[in-house]
């Protein structure tokens, strides 16, 4: 037990990987974080139409991998789409990883990770 | 002869019995199972339903929006802090996601400042109070579809938003013990 407490205890922040009004709307809420410079590095990423699938590979392995402060990452399902071999394999307790709709995209529970699980556990 | 025909029928007895057990053990599993599950499709329905208010009072703003661009990346302050951050708690077997609210750091810092003069008691934490919240990055005249957007997303990121990283790791969980009984089953 003593170990999963430090597996987590320094994870605090909601990571963002979406879509402008996503990513706009996140941090309007407050979530948005940016550490202290030289780094600067920065717990969203804006994926808008000059961003490629190598970027967003590289967002989606600093905050699952790289990075011990995040505790849940939100990636919209358009875009996870977009990683899909990624997101599957990922298997690591933390951070906890959603998938979220956008204003184009709705949430479909045909796509989700989670419910492609429970379609396996039930042999289908 | 026949002492050998007995005992095998003794034991396939005594696994009948143990696969029952187990039986009992998966199914009660599998409706905990179904039940987190149908708590996680509950939640991401009420998620979608924050964040699309949430688009549209944004879009809604945007609409109305004649001096800049758009409410955007360009106007994010590249020195923002996180004032909503993510409290885990609990073991291996229940892990638990909470959204929590930082206190005003930077108004408390102004308050435990040395100058403390009644006038620059209230005022200058007043200033630092309202640069943390992320409307100021886009101006001082918030209108008010913009307002309501951020109310939506707060609501996303307090309730559903954590609630749904907990139910995952339950339903991970519960996986991970249905996979293990199955296979016990499996070797009887």
């Amino acid at each position: 037990m003593a170990t999963s407490t430090a597996q987590y205890k320094d994870r605090q922040f909601l990571a963002v990987i979406g879509d402008e009004d996503t990513v706009t709307g996140l941090l309007l809420a407050g979530v948005g974080h940016v550490t202290q410079p030289p780094d600067s590095q920065k717990n969203f990423l804006v994926v808008d139409a000059k961003v490629d699938n190598a970027t967003i590979e590289a967002a989606f392995d600093k905050f699952t991998t790289e990075r011990k402060d995040i505790a849940i990452l939100l990636i919209n399902q358009h875009i996870a789409e977009r990683i899909r071999h990624r997101v599957e394999t990922y298997t690591a307790a933390f951070p906890s990883l959603l998938e979220i709709p956008s204003k184009d995209h709705p949430y479909d529970p045909e796509k989700d990770s989670v419910l492609k699980r429970v379609r396996r556990l039930f042999g289908e | 002869m026949t002492e050998v025909q007995v005992q095998p029928a003794l034991a396939s007895n005594a696994s009948q019995d143990e696969r029952k057990i187990l039986e009992d053990r998966l199914d009660g599993l599998l409706e905990q199972y179904l039940q987190t599950l149908d708590q996680y499709q509950k939640t991401q329905k009420q998620l979608a339903a924050y964040l699309s208010s949430g688009y549209l009072s944004l879009a809604q703003a945007n609409f109305n929006n004649n001096s800049h661009s758009r409410y955007g990346q360009d106007y994010y302050d590249q020195r923002m802090q996180a004032s909503r951050t993510i409290n885990i708690s609990g073991d291996d077997l229940n892990v638990t996601f909470k959204l929590s609210v930082s206190q005003e750091q930077d108004a408390t810092i102004e308050g435990s400042g040395p100058a403390k003069s009644s006038q620059e008691d209230d005022s200058p934490a007043e200033e630092k109070k309202k640069s943390t919240d992320p409307l100021r990055w886009f101006g001082i005249l918030i209108p008010p579809p913009l307002r309501a957007a951020q109310a939506s997303f707060v609501e996303a990121a307090e309730g559903p938003i954590p609630h749904l990283a907990s139910l995952v790791k339950r339903l991970r969980r519960q996986e991970i013990e249905i996979g293990r009984v199955r296979k016990q089953i499996k070797k009887l």
